[in-house]
């Protein structure tokens, strides 16, 4: 009998030291699809047994996880605080790596592989003490096979099948395609002909601009919601060649607590946006990470840029965007 | 005469030759160059402007479009790079007299990471550092590295040694920054501060250049006094000491100097790295004299030279996009500081 109580407090203790109950989140029993043998976005083949408790370093990860329905086991600092990833209604993941370059911060968490995304750096090499690195796609970082958009699909079809809930990606696919659909209703007639630059917010009067190869550029133009203005790849543009752009629309990116409305320098109120105050403060989801923040990106965009008559309400702050109840997703 | 010796005047020397024809002929083709670039600068961009529409911009006889890139964007931009040009020019020949070493340069003496620090501070943590405004703090910053300097040096007297107090110092300051970067979590105001690391007068403006104006309106020409100091110290303490001189305090006060002229070019545009290591070696060269007298104002002359064409090359060679003229003057100027290097560290183990 004392033996039997003894191997229950050993239990006990091996669960509170590798995250317990947290486990259910995206650990567990054996699902279908498992055991799962599956290639990652750098090329390095994963074999798992059962669906694995999952870390997210980067906050796409966190991201899709919400999408899927449930956390992430762990989440790093980046993954959790920075840029306040989208995880509404599934919440933060349970446990938090304060460091995310620790694989002792890591292994505590009783983590079992940590997703992160391309490029593969040998900094990421002393993680694997902790946990296999699994690499994600990325839309513009590393030489993945998938950029772009698709490198957020072929994400959340790869964290469906990790967590044995393909359901849930291929819904929330799905649900992508509806709000393009949706928007592409809701666009006012020569949306196609309204040119955005989605620029970085700046103190010192300089103009740095994503590039057009962005998922967000990339959707306006296919889908005829608009067009980014061509400043080649992301990069700081000369202020008077962004003056001659004069985009229509201004997307203005901030991180903090900054505004556009801040801003000054001679170039800044002669823009045709400025003046005619088509800005608008972006937040910081456009440059990046999953589908969810793509649609809250388009959702703001088409808010702002299709004007009151469209009838699309803004997506609110980021923390509580839940695309699923998007009236776009609906239509 | 090489390019890499600094030629210090021999003891009871007769006062350096002064070679004021040959110094006539650096400043008039330095004045032509920059001209020349100036003119380029203003000419070309978005759009194109021809000879005429530019004259008439700059007579402020029109108020279009072209008045207004000519006047608001494309001469303060020239005016910055400038001004920039020609305090790190005779900062560059303060430094070296001052800490009698070849190789002495804002930046491999820490002064220029002391004033980063602030500004990283300054952008990545707002409501850290006091609102004294960012020219004054990184000056107080640059004013305390080189005091640490200035003391050691009285001690420390071996130029290399020296270097390599101020490298350390240096790698200090640059690990604090590392510091402050890896607490941000603002990913705009990291892409702010590390375009500000690299120098850059892409975001000109006469906001700007009325932030750096005052400090450098009194400290060029004060550092244009000081070539009889530096000519002193260039015969070597004792010596120096011997005609007069209280050689600690002159270092002081040719330090504070030198600080004024980088503390708002580094405030304003960022440590644009190699200006003041290169120009005073240049204008020695050009002008076969060590004189203080004429390698002040020669050494200023050449950093606006550098500088300009660095920030034209910037702003023209991938237009639209801007690569920032810290990072032409370091590729330029690169390999030449370690040829510098090289000549001052051979000196030194032959000594």
């Amino acid at each position: 009998m004392r033996l039997v109580a003894a191997l229950g407090a050993l239990a006990a203790l091996a669960g509170c030291a590798t995250g317990g109950p947290a486990r259910e989140a995206t650990g567990g029993a054996a699902a279908p699809g498992f055991p799962l043998t599956i290639t990652d976005a750098a090329g390095r083949e994963h074999t798992f047994d059962a669906p694995p408790r999952i870390g997210c370093l980067w906050f796409g990860c966190t991201e899709i996880m919400a999408d899927l329905g449930v956390p992430a086991h762990a989440g790093s600092e980046v993954a959790i605080e920075d840029d306040g990833p989208f995880y509404y209604p599934a919440g933060p993941p349970a446990e938090f790596v304060t460091d995310f370059t620790d694989p002792e911060d890591w292994a505590r968490t009783g983590v079992e592989v940590i997703m992160h995304r391309v490029p593969e750096t040998p900094e990421n090499d002393a993680l694997e003490q902790a946990a296999p690195v699994f690499y994600l796609h990325h839309p513009s970082y590393g030489e993945s096979s998938e950029t772009g958009v698709a490198a957020y699909r072929a994400n959340l079809e790869i964290l469906g099948r990790l967590t044995g809930r393909t359901e849930q990606a291929q819904a929330a696919l799905a649900r992508f395609d509806g709000v393009l659909d949706g928007l592409r209703a809701a666009a006012p007639p020569g949306a196609a002909g309204t040119t955005v630059a989605p620029m970085f917010s700046s103190d010192d009067g300089t103009y740095s601009v994503t590039g057009r190869e962005n998922p967000f550029c990339v959707t306006l133009a296919e889908n005829g919601l608009g067009q980014c203005v061509d400043t080649g790849d992301d990069a700081e543009v000369n202020a008077e060649a962004f003056l001659a752009l004069d985009p229509d629309w201004i997307a203005y990116q901030v991180f903090a607590d900054e505004s556009w409305t801040g801003r000054v320098d001679p170039v800044w109120s002669r823009l045709t946006a400025v003046a005619q105050q088509q800005v608008y403060d972006a937040g910081n989801r456009i440059y990046c990470c999953s589908l969810r923040g793509l649609e809250h990106a388009l959702q703001e965009y088409a808010h702002h840029v299709f004007g009151p008559e469209a009838g699309i309400p803004a997506p609110g702050p980021v923390a509580d965007f839940d695309p699923a109840a998007s009236p776009l997703a609906a239509a | 005469m090489t390019l890499l010796a600094p030629t210090p005047a021999p003891a009871c020397a007769p006062a350096p030759p002064r070679r004021t024809g040959r110094l006539v002929l650096v400043l008039l083709g330095c004045a032509a160059v920059v001209t020349a670039v100036a003119a380029v600068q203003l000419l070309r961009g978005e759009p194109d402007l021809a000879p005429g529409d530019l004259a008439t911009a700059l007579s402020g006889a029109d108020g279009g479009d072209a008045a207004f890139l000519v006047r608001e964007l494309r001469l303060p931009r020239v005016l910055l790079g400038l001004l920039t040009g020609l305090a790190l020019g005779a900062a560059g020949t303060l430094l070296q007299a001052t800490f009698r070493n070849p190789v002495a340069d804002p930046s491999l003496l820490g002064i220029s990471q002391a004033a980063s620090l602030v500004v990283a501070v300054s952008i990545l943590v707002p409501g850290v550092v006091p609102d004294l405004g960012l020219p004054l703090l990184c000056l107080l910053a640059g004013l305390g590295t080189g005091s640490v300097l200035v003391l050691l040096a009285r001690t420390v007297r071996d130029p290399v040694r020296l270097i390599l107090i101020g490298v350390v110092l240096s790698l200090l300051y640059g690990t604090l920054i590392s510091v402050v970067l890896l607490l941000a979590q603002d990913y705009v105001r990291l892409g702010n501060f590390l375009r500000f690391t690299t120098g850059s007068v892409s975001g000109a403006s006469w906001t700007t250049v009325g932030a750096a104006w005052p400090w450098l309106a009194v400290a060029i020409p004060l550092a244009m006094l000081s070539g009889r100091a530096l000519n002193l110290l260039g015969l070597g303490d004792d010596l120096a000491t011997g005609l007069g001189m209280k050689v600690v305090r002159a270092r002081f006060l040719l330090l504070g100097l030198a600080m004024l002229l980088i503390a708002p070019v580094v405030a304003v545009v960022g440590p644009i790295g190699f200006v003041a290591l290169l120009a005073p070696h240049v204008a020695r060269y050009l002008l076969g004299t060590g004189n203080a007298h004429q390698v002040l104002p020669a050494s200023a002359a050449v950093g606006a030279v550098v500088v300009l064409a660095a920030d034209a090359v910037g702003r023209l060679a991938f237009f639209p996009v801007e690569i920032p003229a810290g990072i032409w003057t370091i590729v330029v100027a690169g390999p030449a500081a370690i040829w510098l290097a090289r000549g001052a560290l051979r000196t030194a183990a032959g000594s």
